[in-house]
């Protein structure tokens, strides 16, 4: 029997028993690709990436239970994987013996050793600069950017007011643009 | 969700060199990995439950009674361990009984010293020092003493003897003069009456009769010598009736 794609509709099934690992399979599908990019642009390592999203949908299947229907899912879920990846960053931070607001930091030097890295296309420029901005800002920046995200949905995602989103996005973009000009 | 053309729009007001660069993912991942993605994940929930549901259960059977053999097997393979890589590495050195072919002289190990070494003995802190008791005591002799003398000088200062100024008035500036010139007391006595000399003893808390007796002595001639006696048996009588102690 297909399952329903309608969020409400999965939340109540979720909550049967007989049916609640089949519901939870199904959100999984449904969110797992967005979230991962999420997170992925975040933590840049697909190794880390994997291991924030298996963390944040066990808390997810946990917390479930308890989550209220007036909030939507998909905010909720975007919570949690922004969250969990600000603290793995917090934890690596603390781990590493260099400051990340160094030029060579860790998330940089990851990028550069990707494969497909080009220093020469813009694309790739981007992602470090991106790598340069604070954590939260960055957040701001990937979810509106990448994920093209409502300034209404991203205050419930970031628990910050829209004003205050808006010029966060303002500064980041400016920062970006600057690195790029500068390299 | 924004449509990609707001974004840009918006972007565009901001950067238009950021509005510039191409919307591209750089990132990869292999196609398979979101197919698989939720079976791992369920799976590792149901491992979580099924250890937390496990949890409390009894231990697997027979676990205690074979305890103490694994454990003591363990001991005997760590301990055997060196000797059996030694056999398979090489044969001829593991037949080779272990024993120490250099010897020691007897003790030497307990007798053992090194260069510089010191036996450690403990440091003694005694309880007083009595060398500080006599600093104290000596500081607080000298301060009395200093305090004595100064309530002395004060005292001299604000009590002048009436007798002495009556004395130094009687006298008269020449007669201190002559008196301090030739020192003859004698003579500057004789001018002082005895009624001012009873009441300056008196003020002074002397015994009037006793310093009459010793003043008397002072006036009386010298005292016979001892060969005196021996030349002239009557010499103590003659010194008692020349200086009238006989009754």
């Amino acid at each position: 029997m297909a399952l329903p794609q309608d969020d409400i509709e999965l939340l109540t099934l979720f909550k049967d028993e007989g049916t609640k690992e089949r519901a939870f399979t199904a959100i999984l599908k449904k969110y797992q690709e967005r979230l991962y990019w999420h997170i992925r642009r975040m933590v840049v390592e697909h190794e880390d990436a994997n291991d924030v999203l298996q963390n944040m949908f066990l808390k997810a299947w946990k917390g479930l239970a308890n989550f209220r229907e007036d909030s939507q899912l998909y905010t909720w879920l975007y919570r949690i994987a922004t969250n969990e990846s600000l603290t793995f960053l917090e934890q690596q931070k603390k781990r590493s013996t260099f400051s990340m607001n160094d030029e060579e930091n860790g998330l940089t030097n990851k990028i550069k050793a990707d494969t497909n890295f080009d220093g020469n296309r813009l694309e790739w420029k981007l992602q470090l600069a991106v790598q340069h901005l604070p954590e939260k800002q960055k957040a701001v920046f990937n979810l509106r950017y990448f994920e093209e995200m409502p300034y209404a949905e991203m205050s419930t995602v970031l628990e910050t007011s829209e004003g205050a989103l808006k010029a966060s996005y303002h500064h980041a973009v400016k920062k970006i643009e600057e690195f790029i000009l500068n390299n | 969700m924004s449509n990609r053309e707001d974004i840009l729009v918006e972007i565009k007001s901001i950067s238009v060199t950021v509005a510039a660069i191409p919307f591209v993912n750089v990132f990869h991942v292999d196609d398979a990995y979101f197919s698989t993605l939720p079976e791992i994940i369920i799976a590792h929930i149901n491992a979580g439950n099924a250890f937390t549901s496990t949890k409390n259960l009894a231990v697997p059977e027979g676990y205690f009674e074979s305890l103490a053999a694994n454990i003591l097997n363990k001991i005997y393979a760590h301990e055997n361990g060196v000797a059996a890589e030694l056999s398979e590495i090489s044969p001829l050195l593991a037949d080779i009984e272990n024993k120490e072919t250099y010897k020691v002289p007897e003790s030497y190990f307990n007798n053992l010293t090194f260069v510089g070494e010191q036996p450690e003995t403990a440091k003694v802190i005694s309880l007083s020092n009595p060398r500080s008791f006599f600093k104290y005591a000596a500081a607080a002799v000298i301060t009395g003493l200093l305090g004595l003398s100064i309530v002395n000088i004060v005292d001299n200062n604000k009590a002048v003897d009436p007798l002495i100024t009556t004395a130094e008035t009687t006298l008269g500036s020449t007669q201190q003069n002559s008196l301090a010139l030739n020192g003859n007391f004698d003579e500057a006595l004789k001018n002082i009456s005895d009624n001012e000399i009873e009441q300056y003893l008196q003020k002074n808390g002397q015994d009037v009769n006793a310093a009459l007796v010793a003043s008397s002595t002072d006036e009386v001639d010298r005292l016979p010598e001892a060969s005196d006696y021996l030349l002239d048996e009557n010499t103590l009588e003659n010194y008692l009736k020349q200086n009238n102690f006989k009754n």
